[in-house]
């Protein structure tokens, strides 16, 4: 079996999940699309950070070997990540009790530094892809 | 080659985490408190999973 027919399409796959994930308005009658966009961006922003901290911890020398900004970003994700997005579940929780325009502004506040570190976070991932394409 | 085969490798396990993805975004409504529940425990099971741990080094 050669590299190529190893070589998966992580990063198509994440451009479409994520274009689906933050561009898709589709809720449930009866359901509040604030919470619903908050609640779709938290789960999808824990699978891409830990995807991305999983990939860089079990292969951090040949990803810095790579680009040193990998392990930095990764390092950003680990420091803060976590923080992010607990704050935006209790966010999400005070807005669920008490849907106030100052609540909702905070909630959407939190999921947009959710969305920015998907993005940055989808950026290195595909970075490493890159190089796994690309390699002889 | 050899140095990159582990990425390449790495990347296809990744597939799991972009099926779980997937089925994330077929939520169209609020999540039920077993979902939110279960969201809450993943968070606070990455707290202490050695990949989410900072570089002592950095």
């Amino acid at each position: 079996m050669t590299s190529r027919a190893l070589q998966p399409k992580p990063r198509g796959v994440i451009v479409a999940l994520l274009a689906v994930a933050l561009v898709s308005c589709a809720t449930m009658p009866g359901s509040d699309p604030v919470v619903v966009n908050s609640e779709k961006t938290t789960q999808v922003a824990f699978d891409v950070f830990d995807a991305f901290v999983t990939l860089e911890h079990n292969n951090r020398a040949q990803l810095a070997a790579v680009s040193p900004e990998i392990h930095k970003y990764a390092e950003v994700i680990r420091r803060n990540g976590l923080t992010w997005l607990g704050t935006a579940r209790s966010l999400t929780k005070a807005y669920k009790t008490n849907r106030t325009p100052e609540n909702k502004a905070s909630l959407l506040t939190a999921v947009s530094v959710l969305t920015t570190a998907i993005a940055e976070s989808q950026k290195y991932i595909a970075q490493a892809n890159r190089a796994s394409a690309s390699s002889p | 080659m050899a140095a990159i085969l582990p990425i390449i490798l790495q990347l296809l396990t990744l597939m799991p985490s972009l099926m779980k993805l997937a089925g994330d975004l077929k939520q169209s409504g609020e999540l039920t408190p077993e979902q939110e529940k279960a969201l809450d425990d993943a968070l606070a099971a990455a707290k202490t999973a050695p990949a989410w741990q900072p570089d002592p080094t950095t």
